[in-house]
């Protein structure tokens, strides 16, 4: 069995959003859509306060309420834990955007144009046009063609880059770890070994697939 | 950016569209069969109810981003709430309307009987598609779904009140028999389903999802339940006026639950949000509390 | 199943240098010749220090080169009135037109004289901060170097808004331009407001992510809770402009409560400690030898510091003769006559600086200053040793760390000093673990800092003071922020310029202080990836100045601030359009210490767009018309464009007297390059480098510190004491009060063998006070402002990728307000508010956070733009317009810092 997850270590995380970006660059998402970003949290009230970034996307649930709830199929659970999305059988009725506690999925229905309609399409937003996403629902996708591609040429997703999602290749402060859980040497559950961790919304019980380290053990 | 719950944009009126007119259609489907076997003429609603329910259907085509495969919509009937709400509407539509276009009471009523069915399942459908939608707390409760339901027959009754003039004796004969009664019921039911729906979500939903549904609350008392049974305990007591009184009853039945449904779906739907449940060492330096912004009480 | 690997078939690499943290090799996905993606570069992995991983600002790039909003011909204004209320009507033009215009003003400048009556040059050009647009101007410098002289003190921000205390008085004491924690060995730091999570880059990032993955302790002292802050085990949040406070109060602590445990053999044999203060201030030095007198323990006499086998002193006082040196001729002889250690001094001077007092001062607890000071002690493992490339050095992983407005402006002198005797007083100067340099601008070579490592006359590090003898001192400044006149230690390097005072150069241009030559305008301006109309302060008065500018080049990307003043726009090829090759690695800014050294390629991924042209080309094309070609040849043999092209060992020199276009130029440079790195072995040209990106050897790791290259040369560090500064501010009074200047008084007192305390906040009110005629206490909020890691540097403000990713970060969207003094004013979050200073007023949104103090605002990165495409929706403020420029916030070393006293009225209600 193999289950890939996203590990974020929130001591190491500034941020920085080179994930955001990266993710944005290599999925071509539209303006405004981040399938990755991180989020600049404050808790406590001065001069106790603490500030932190937190990574959030797909949570890849193993209980998907997004799966639960889309009428197509489109949005289907994979046997490595990937939720993913059949873009041509998408109907874009959105419901997956309202069953998601995770506010990780979007529907766009124009085509990319970062500087507005009065520009136009730049040459690279017309190069990765991605129209099978126009009006349909869209998220994380763990960057599934790569973790396809590692698994059918022999790489290890989350160890080689070819095989890697890119928010994780990207991120600078080696503050996210894409793996298999269900592999206990692999890099992902070695971190929640030595770790204490949570997830988001563990109370909704959607069996996320993106785990925080807070403090090492 | 925001950390707090946001409300949702992406369902618009048109699919607040489908739970008004879905819910009262269906509701009033079912209401229609059960007055008919009280021994009142209702069957004619039926054609009212299936052109309701395929209103508020037509509202959702326009409403998804690729109409062109709406068939799709039928192929997730292990586990998706739409796909059953859709494939039930399949049968609904056509039987309500047989049953309307039927001359013989003996075939109309069963049709009418197995319409009401396929409307309760219809209705039942709805709930359970607000219910399902995790990411809205102020869906996704189980008290979503005797809400839902309640109003939706709420509605039907509502609207067979509004329009019972139209057929001599109707009038009288809700207010001689058991239908003012369930009327009245259905009246109390959904006050009860709505005071509930708001006790389940009172620390369990988003700050601004309970200021919504705080401010929704009298509206929904004063026209939804206090003058709808003023306007039929008068009625009862004033036969003369039983026409207007009845219709003025259920057009706030119908109102209220509409009113109802707006909110719950447009207004009061803020996401989860995000939050966290620990702030992390950092280095040498220790872990700190966790936060979920836009929440009353930590979960 | 695929077989093509989904990260792109074809990737290009490249660099990106937008920044001075960078650089960082990256990859290029390029589909169909159209560039699609920027992507870490892994096969540098092995051998960069961030693993081959590229900073977020990069990302940016792809929307660069194909921004609707670029300038894609040259232009040239129509409408001859300047002014930011007129529209400059640029028309296209060729590239002839545009070069030959420019071409005949040279001429017309060399043909008339260089330099104007002021005795200024009258070719100015001002160029963005850090160096960073060297590597991206190709062969530029080599045709601006057959110009010379040329003015380079029109500063945007650098010089005055950059660490500028830090980078004199860094390379003063240990060659660091820029001090930097030996992160990888640290164990804790203290951060005074060095928000090195969003300036450090990608290197600083993933080392102090790897550092906190180990437990190191930082703590984050800053008056608001920053990204580093955040990613800190401690915020503690001080008043504006008080750290000096803070650090003397830790000194005093290590001093007066700890002494013992201090690193007394630091102090002893690399210091200044055991030298002898004589009465009027100076060493006492042998009458013979003229060389700074120690007492010896061993023989319980005074001899020369460099006297073999002797144990000096380090604390007491003694009764001793020999003779003082002072200012100029100024000499005393003295008689058995009291003398003092230096550390003594230091000892006596530090003692009223407690916790408690500073406490009260910085509105911080006094016990967290004192536990601050005992656990960096703690940590500081004095007396440890570790073995680095086969030397044993002292280990002493503790460090601090300054950032801006802390390390530059009044005030600045004091916080280097401290935080650099912190680390003396533990032996954690240059060591492994400690507080260490980066690189060198103003000391030569610059290649490596190790080599400038020479011994004074003195027993301390050598230092290229500008003199201020009455035979050598420039009495009339060369270029119009006078850098060489009015501050000694800017030096005299290819940086000393732009290090200023760079706002004098500004200042002047409206109103010239007494007894000073007429501040003139130079006749051709060149300017290149740099906005002083919205990076420098009083952008009112800047962009005015610009304005009366008679003929501005502006090699330009998008319209902006500056080149809407511009008489001609040249478009350059951007980042991933151009080609050139540079130096990386080594030890560079902020906290590149590489393991490795050699050289990148920065080439075109794509098709460049529209009529832009390469760099190279320009430069080439300019030398020819201005009839300097061969000139211009000469500097690049001589390696103007990095690499030296003929050695003794190798010569790809190019011919003279020809032009070369791009790709011969950059082909020899590339083929010095491999064989500079091996020795004339290999000689591989741009194809090689075309397809690797890069070339590299080692960098011993022992070069990151200087203490084997200070032990071998047996050099001391000057500290405590200041001897040659104080000498040197005497000096420099005398030189300027011969020509009747007082104006530069105040800063004169700065020249202090020990840095004088003061309240440093008190000069800001008065300042205003005096030169505003306002009430301070009308202005009640201290106004900062804070890196923001997606801009800094970048000069991207109009990429929308950019726009778009910043804006998760909470304090990037606004005047940023402590959340309860907000409700205290009535104020809520997303309110319209005016923001005024004495000087000026702006407006933007409120934002609230708990994170930072009630008395202090801040406003990130440096945005108000009204030109820039894009950039010009943004609504957000920038306190430059707030911050005047004035003579009395202007230290000695000639910077300021930015730092405002304001006011804020709510004018529109809560956006939704």
């Amino acid at each position: 069995m193999t289950r890939y997850v996203m590990v974020a270590d929130i001591n190491r995380c500034v941020g920085c959003q080179t994930c955001t970006a990266a993710c944005k660059q290599t999925n071509a998402t539209a303006p405004g859509v981040q399938w990755r970003k991180v989020l600049d949290f404050e808790v406590g009230t001065y001069p106790n306060v603490r500030r932190a970034f937190i990574p959030v996307g797909c949570n890849h649930c193993l209980d998907a309420p997004c799966a639960d709830a889309c009428p197509t199929q489109a949005t289907y659970k994979r046997p490595d834990g990937i939720v993913a999305i059949d873009y041509d059988r998408c109907i874009g009725c959105a419901y997956c955007i309202q069953a998601c506690p995770y506010q990780a999925r979007d529907r766009v229905d124009i085509p990319n144009k970062a500087y507005g309609k009065a520009f136009g399409q730049m040459k690279h937003e017309q190069k990765v046009p991605h129209s099978e996403r126009r009006a349909v629902a869209q998220k994380c996708t763990f960057c599934v063609e790569r973790i396809d591609y590692g698994t059918a040429n022999g790489l290890i997703p989350g160890i080689d880059p070819d095989a890697t999602p890119a928010c994780a290749n990207s991120c600078i402060a080696d503050a996210l770890t894409f793996g298999d859980i269900e592999d206990p040497d692999s890099n992902v559950s070695k971190l929640l070994r030595t770790h204490e961790y949570f997830q988001m919304h563990a109370e909704l019980e959607t069996g996320s697939g993106f785990y925080y380290l807070w403090e090492r053990k | 950016m925001m950390l707090a719950p946001t409300l949702q944009k992406r369902w618009d009126w048109r699919a607040a569209g489908n739970f008004i007119c879905g819910g009262s259609g269906s509701g009033l489907m079912i209401m229609a069969a059960l007055l008919t076997l009280i021994g009142l003429h209702a069957s004619g609603y039926a054609l009212l109810a299936s052109a309701l329910v395929a209103t508020g259907l037509g509202l959702v085509w326009l409403e998804i981003g690729r109409p062109l495969r709406s068939m799709n919509v039928f192929r997730n009937p292990r586990r998706s709430w739409m796909t059953r709400e859709g494939l039930v509407a399949t049968v609904l539509l056509p039987l309500g309307v047989l049953a309307f276009l039927s001359e013989s009471t003996a075939l109309s009523i069963p049709l009418l009987i197995m319409a009401a069915v396929a409307a309760a399942l219809f209705l039942y459908a709805q709930a359970r598609i607000l219910h399902m939608a995790k990411g809205i707390p102020a869906w996704r409760t189980d008290a979503i779904n005797p809400l839902i339901v309640s109003t939706g027959l709420t509605e039907g009754m509502g609207i067979v009140l509004i329009f019972a003039g139209l057929v001599q004796g109707n009038v009288a004969a809700l207010f001689s028999g058991y239908g003012w009664i369930l009327a009245l019921a259905l009246v109390f039911l959904r006050g009860a389903a709505w005071i509930n729906y708001r006790y389940s979500l009172a620390n369990n939903a988003p700050e601004a999802t309970l200021q919504v549904l705080d401010r929704a609350h009298s509206v929904i008392a004063l026209l939804g339940v206090a003058a709808p049974i003023v306007l039929l305990f008068l009625g009862k007591s004033y036969p003369a006026y039983q026409l207007p009184l009845a219709a003025a009853a259920g057009f706030f039945m119908v109102l209220c639950g509409w009113f109802c449904k707006y909110q719950i779906i447009l207004h009061a739907a803020y996401s989860q949000g995000y939050a966290i449940s620990h702030t992390p060492a950092r280095g040498g330096g220790k872990p700190g509390p966790g936060l979920k912004p836009g929440w009353r009480l930590p979960q | 199943m695929t077989t093509e690997s989904p990260t792109g078939k074809t990737k290009i690499p490249t660099y990106c240098y937008q920044c001075v943290a960078g650089p960082d090799l990256l990859n290029v996905r390029v589909e169909d010749g159209i560039a699609t993606e920027v992507q870490p570069n892994f096969d540098a992995a092995a051998v960069t220090p961030a693993g081959g991983k590229v900073c977020v600002k990069a990302f940016g790039l792809i929307q660069k080169v194909y921004n609707p909003h670029r300038i894609l011909t040259p232009m040239k204004r129509t409408n001859p009135n300047k002014g930011r209320d007129q529209d400059p009507k640029f028309v296209p033009i060729s590239w002839d037109e545009a070069l030959d215009t420019i071409a005949d003003k040279v001429k017309q400048i060399q043909a008339e004289g260089k330099t104007d009556e002021a005795g200024y040059p009258k070719i100015a050009a001002s160029f963005g901060g850090g160096g960073t647009p060297t590597y991206y101007m190709g062969t530029f410098p080599a045709f601006l170097s057959t110009l010379t002289p040329i003015d380079m003190g029109f500063g945007s921000g650098q010089g005055v808004k950059c660490y500028h205390s830090e980078h004199l008085y860094g390379e003063l004491w240990h060659r660091a331009f820029i001090v930097a924690p030996d992160t990888p060995k640290c164990d804790y730091i203290i951060s005074f407001g060095m928000n090195i999570e969003a300036s450090g880059g990608v290197c600083g990032v993933k080392r102090h992510a790897d550092a906190r993955a180990r437990g190191v302790k930082r703590i984050q002292v800053e008056p608001h809770l920053s990204q580093t802050g955040a990613a800190s085990a401690e915020w503690v949040p001080i008043k504006p402009k008080t750290d000096p406070a803070f650090m003397f109060a830790l000194i005093h602590v290590l001093l007066h409560e700890q002494r013992e445990r201090l690193d007394k053999v630091f102090l002893r044999d690399r210091t200044g400690s055991p030298y002898l203060v004589a009465p009027n201030g100076y060493y006492l030095r042998d009458p013979e030898t003229q060389k700074p007198l120690i007492y010896d323990l061993k023989s319980t006499q005074a001899v020369p510091f460099d006297t073999p086998g002797t144990e000096p002193a380090l604390e007491g006082q003694y009764i001793l003769s020999g003779i003082e040196l002072g200012a100029d001729d100024d000499r005393w002889e003295h008689r058995d006559i009291k003398v003092t250690t230096a550390f003594e001094k230091l000892v006596e001077y530090m003692k009223p600086f407690t916790p408690l007092w500073a406490g009260r001062v910085c509105d911080v607890d006094h016990k967290i200053i004192r536990r601050i000071a005992l656990e960096y002690l703690d940590h500081a493992r004095v007396g440890e040793t570790i073995e680095v490339d086969g030397r044993t050095m002292p280990l002493r992983p503790v460090a601090v760390t300054l950032g801006k407005t802390v390390n530059n402006g009044w005030g600045g002198y004091q916080c280097c000093w401290a935080r650099t005797m912190l680390a003396v007083l533990v032996g954690a100067l240059e060591v492994p673990g400690g507080t260490i340099g980066t690189t060198v601008r103003i000391n030569r070579p610059a290649s490596d800092r190790n080599d400038s490592v020479k011994l004074s006359e003195d027993g301390f590090l050598a230092y290229p003071m500008n003199p201020t003898d009455k035979e050598n001192w420039l009495a009339t400044p060369d270029v119009r922020n006078a850098n060489r006149t009015l501050v000694p230690l800017v030096g005299n390097s290819a940086w000393s310029q732009a290090l200023g005072p760079t706002h004098l150069a500004w200042m002047q241009q409206e109103k010239g202080p007494e007894h000073w030559p007429q501040a003139t305008k130079p006749a051709l301006w060149f300017v290149y990836r740099t906005n002083p109309a919205v990076s420098f302060w009083d952008t009112e008065q800047i962009t005015r100045t610009i304005a009366t500018f008679p003929f501005t080049v502006c090699f330009a990307y998008t319209r902006d601030e500056t080149n809407h003043m511009a008489d001609i726009l040249l478009p350059d090829r951007t980042d991933l359009e151009g080609l050139q090759l540079i130096r990386i690695g080594g030890t560079k800014f902020i906290e590149q210490f590489w393991d490795h050294q050699g050289f990148a390629l920065r080439q075109p991924v794509t098709e460049p767009l529209g009529d832009t042209r390469d760099f190279t080309w320009i430069s080439t094309e300019l030398a020819k018309r201005c009839g300097v070609l061969e000139k211009y040849n000469k500097a690049l043999n001589r390696g103007a464009a990095g690499v030296a092209l003929k050695t003794d060992y190798y010569d790809f020199s190019l011919d003279v007297d020809q032009a070369h276009d791009v790709e011969t130029i950059w082909e020899a440079n590339c083929r010095a390059a491999s064989a500079e790195l091996t020795g004339g072995k290999e000689s591989q040209g741009l194809d090689y480098y075309k397809e690797k990106g890069y070339r590299l050897t080692g960098f011993p790791r022992i070069k990151w510190y200087l203490t084997a290259k200070m032990e071998d040369e047996g050099v001391r560090y000057e500290l405590p004491y200041q001897e040659t500064l104080k000498r040197v501010g005497v000096q420099l009074g005398r030189r300027l009060h011969e020509r009747g200047i007082s104006w530069w008084d105040e800063q004169l007192e700065e020249y202090a063998a020990l840095p004088e305390m003061m309240d440093f906040q008190a000069i800001w009110e008065g300042a205003l006070e005096r030169n505003f005629g306002i009430n301070i206490s009308d202005y009640p909020f201290w106004l900062v402002t804070s890196r923001s890691m997606q801009y800094a540097w970048g000069g991207n403000v109009s990429i929308q990728l950019i726009r778009e990713v910043s804006k998760n970060i909470g304090t990037h969207g606004g005047l940023v307000m402590n959340t309860g003094q907000a409700h205290k004013l009535g104020l809520k979050d997303g309110d319209r508010v005016e923001i005024t200073s004495p000087l000026s007023a702006t407006r933007g949104i409120l934002v609230t956070r708990e994170g930072i103090r009630p008395d202090t605002l801040m406003l990130m990165g440096q945005f108000d733009h009204w030109a820039t495409p894009f950039a010009k929706e943004f609504d957000v403020p920038s306190m430059n317009a707030l911050v005047p420029m004035l003579l009395d916030l202007t230290d000695s070393s000639g910077s300021g810092a930015d730092l405002a006293r304001v006011k804020v009225k709510k004018i529109g209600e809560t956006r939704k």
